[in-house]
């Protein structure tokens, strides 16, 4: 299932990176599950600090039962200036944060 | 060995490091965000579990196929073919289209008879099911298995959810009225101040069983009972292929009903049997031991709506 702003904060990247750890695959994919979900929290979090409050409740609706659908990036830029580029400097902030863990090592 | 306990070192390191940064967003969230947490909770909803519980609804994918979402020439160990398969079923198959392949792929494999399915079609179905669904389900589940899975469901009324509980303060149809007694469990919360939005769900969206023919009801009721108490199962009409999570909440229909099952007013109408009253259904135990389904209707891509009040 896509994200309609998987593109713009252009997840596969990360999942690359996590794609050439040298672990197994079944830690890979764990990996892969906790890198979403946090994604997700912080991409919500920036839009809904851009949307007026009056709105939250519709997006998340929207968003919960059709989050790939493209038509939810037409929504956001209608009620958010700049929104693209907003999403698109958070998810480079978030990748720029995940390659620094991941290509973390223990001491 | 050297090797394996090294790369094992390094993955808890990564994922106690991913971890803490994940436990930081979603408090962040929560700390910006009251409102849309409050309105989310209620719900029973994680919206950093969006793509998983979308995924898993609509077509029981699991999360390997995130690591798809990786660049093309990122070499990958997983049975890429599939999974792409699976995906594009995402995005291809309407709400429609499922439910009426899941009600054609049982009709092959479920009798016209009250009862069960023939024994060696009960594995393809709990697969068809998965498969269709998401949603894993057994017909026997911890030594568990009810006297019919295929059978009659009958339209029954609101349940009180906690003492003073009138049909005004339920959300909808109010038309089916409150059932003289209490549900099998009694009240679902001791005051309309205790109940949560999880109880509230399981008492718009309960089923009743025949617990009281199980054949050790008697013998073994106090472990049956909270094993079966809010135990959550998978309805399905079989002719329409539109299906609904209950928790159990009540015993009966009585035998002499010529039914085997009830469902709430909600339940009836999520699986299109509102007006009938009645409707031949398919009734199996979620398997669901980390308690990730939510109750309320399965619906599929085109119409993925609330799953209300979970």
């Amino acid at each position: 299932m896509k994200i309609f702003y998987d593109e713009i904060i252009q997840i596969g990247e990360l999942m690359t990176h996590i794609q050439h750890l040298e672990i197994d695959t079944q830690e890979k994919e764990e990996l892969a599950n906790l890198v979403d979900e946090t994604v997700h929290h912080e991409m919500v979090s920036v839009i809904l600090t851009h949307l007026p409050e009056e709105y939250h409740e519709e997006f998340l609706e929207r968003f919960q039962a059709r989050p790939h659908d493209e038509s939810l990036l037409a929504y956001l830029k209608a009620k958010i200036e700049g929104i693209e580029e907003k999403l698109a400097t958070a998810g480079a902030e978030i990748r720029e944060k995940f390659k620094a863990i991941l290509q973390s090592r223990t001491s | 060995m050297r090797k394996t306990q090294s790369h094992n070192q390094h993955f808890l390191f990564l994922k106690d490091q991913v971890a803490a940064y994940q436990s930081q967003a979603k408090q962040g969230f929560k700390d910006k965000h009251p409102r849309a947490t409050q309105w989310l909770e209620k719900r029973q909803l994680d919206v950093g579990k969006i793509r998983q519980q979308s995924q898993r609804l609509l077509t029981g994918a699991t999360l390997s196929s995130l690591l798809l979402l990786a660049a093309p020439q990122a070499p990958s160990p997983l049975p890429q073919a599939t999974e792409q398969r699976r995906l594009a079923r995402v995005y291809l198959i309407s709400a429609q289209d499922i439910k009426s392949r899941l009600a054609e792929a049982l009709a092959l494999l479920v009798p016209a008879r009250v009862g069960h399915p023939d024994p060696d079609n009960e594995i393809q179905v709990s697969q068809v099911i998965e498969e269709n669904l998401g949603i894993k389900v057994k017909f026997e589940l911890e030594g568990q298995r009810l006297n019919h899975s295929l059978g009659y469901i009958g339209y029954e009324q609101h349940l009180a959810r906690f003492p003073g509980d009138s049909v005004r303060l339920h959300d909808e149809w109010p038309e089916a009225e409150m059932a003289g007694g209490l549900g099998a469990w009694g009240y679902f919360a001791n005051s309309a101040a205790e109940l949560t939005p999880k109880l509230e769900a399981m008492e718009k969206y309960y089923a009743v069983v025949q617990t009281l023919y199980l054949p050790t009801w008697q013998k073994d009721l106090k472990s049956l009972r909270d094993w079966y108490k809010y135990r959550k199962v998978l309805v399905i009409n079989v002719q329409t292929g539109a299906a609904v999570v209950a928790a159990i909440g009540d015993a009966g229909p009585a035998n002499w009903t010529g039914k085997q099952f009830g469902g709430s007013p909600e339940v009836m109408h999520s699986l299109g049997l509102g007006s009938s009253h009645k409707g031949k259904v398919l009734l199996l135990f979620v398997d669901d031991p980390t308690d990730q389904v939510p109750l309320g209707p399965v619906k599929a891509p085109a119409q993925l709506g609330p799953p209300q009040e979970v």
